[in-house]
């Protein structure tokens, strides 16, 4: 069962929601109003959908100096490689918690399916070496002639069902490739029948790994703010690690804490504790310890 | 001191183990992404 502290979050996730739909606006075909600004701006001629702000492929260009140009000549591309990791050192990945077209809907989705027909992996499986492992492997396979970018490219789906509510039914070409895999992983098995909905997300997203290096080396560096856990005030009762959508919280003898690189600062874990332990807090400073004879408590 | 060098290094193991899972799975996929499959914005 979901905690009950799930009925608090309902305002939080009404901005969270339209945070998302705000997001469709912006990043797809037929509003696709930011990428229409980029366009416009660098005076490209090339028609805005998703695939202009691609989240994939700039970064699989970063391991291939022979495409810094085509990157240079469309800011569009600097977006995923320079933006999005730039706001995650300060404030943390913000799209992907709040903006992601991709990752919000199998987010919001599996939250209609039972709890008990879905699979649990929080705090079982550690899912960031997998990500960084998956992204670097994405940029070794351009080398022998592997375009995983696009075979993997939930965004390419999202615009897809997105276009085909709008009537363009153009992109169902699409499923004759791996694309039919991709879709299954993405949405049914790591979508919408993984609790928190983000098990795409959690392995297998190169932007996400790229925000994720750059939020944790934010923390790190104590630039910005991250979600943190204040140990003297945590009782223990777990809610934020059951809550968690992206499994970044985990429990280390009786203690709980937030991994930076995981965590995409959605703040639902912010929003469930009533002893307001875990909060987007500045990175200067370090959380107090937690005193041991309060481990566990409650 | 020995067991919490253990300890760590069977972190470390674990992690690189997971590191290579993801590797293992990209690589894995170019066998599939010949199939129809070519990148929408650049033709690789």
């Amino acid at each position: 069962m979901y905690p009950k502290a799930y009925r608090t979050l309902r305002r939080h996730w009404f901005y969270r929601i339209l945070a998302f739909l705000a997001g469709i606006v912006l990043l797809y075909a037929p509003f696709a109003l930011l990428t229409r600004l980029i366009l416009w701006a660098s005076g490209s001629p090339l028609l805005p959908d998703a695939h202009r702000i691609c989240m994939r492929m700039p970064v699989q260009w970063l391991a291939q100096p022979w495409m810094y140009g085509t990157m240079l000549e469309q800011p569009a591309y600097l977006v995923v490689i320079l933006v999005l990791p730039g706001i995650a050192l300060f404030a943390g990945p913000l799209f992907c918690g709040w903006l992601c077209p991709a990752g919000g809907l199998t987010e919001y989705l599996s939250r209609i399916v039972p709890p008990r027909f879905q699979i649990d992996l929080g705090g079982r499986v550690n899912p960031v070496p997998i990500r960084y492992g998956f992204t670097v492997g994405m940029m070794v396979a351009s080398f022998i002639g592997g375009n995983v970018c696009c075979s993997f490219c939930n965004f390419t789906h999202t615009q897809n069902i997105i276009s085909a509510v709008f009537g363009d039914f153009t992109g169902i070409a699409y499923w004759a490739s791996f694309s039919v895999v991709s879709f299954a992983l993405w949405f049914v098995v790591l979508g919408i029948f993984t609790k928190g909905g983000r098990g795409w997300c959690n392995f297998l997203c190169p932007a996400g790994a790229l925000q994720g290096l750059t939020h944790s080396l934010g923390r790190w560096l104590r630039l910005g703010r991250s979600v943190q856990i204040e140990r003297t005030r945590c009782s223990g009762c777990k809610e934020c690690l059951s809550l968690c959508p992206t499994w970044a919280i985990s429990e280390k003898e009786d203690v709980l804490e937030v991994n930076a690189h995981a965590c995409n600062v959605c703040m639902d874990c912010t929003q469930v504790c009533n002893r307001n332990a875990i909060a987007y807090r500045p990175n200067k400073g370090t959380a107090p310890q937690r005193a041991p004879e309060t481990a566990g408590a409650n | 001191m020995l067991e919490k060098l253990g300890q760590l290094a069977q972190k470390l193991g674990n992690r690189l183990h997971a590191f290579a899972f993801g590797t293992t799975v990209a690589l894995g996929t170019v066998l599939f992404s010949q199939v129809g499959q070519t990148c929408a914005i650049s033709g690789q």
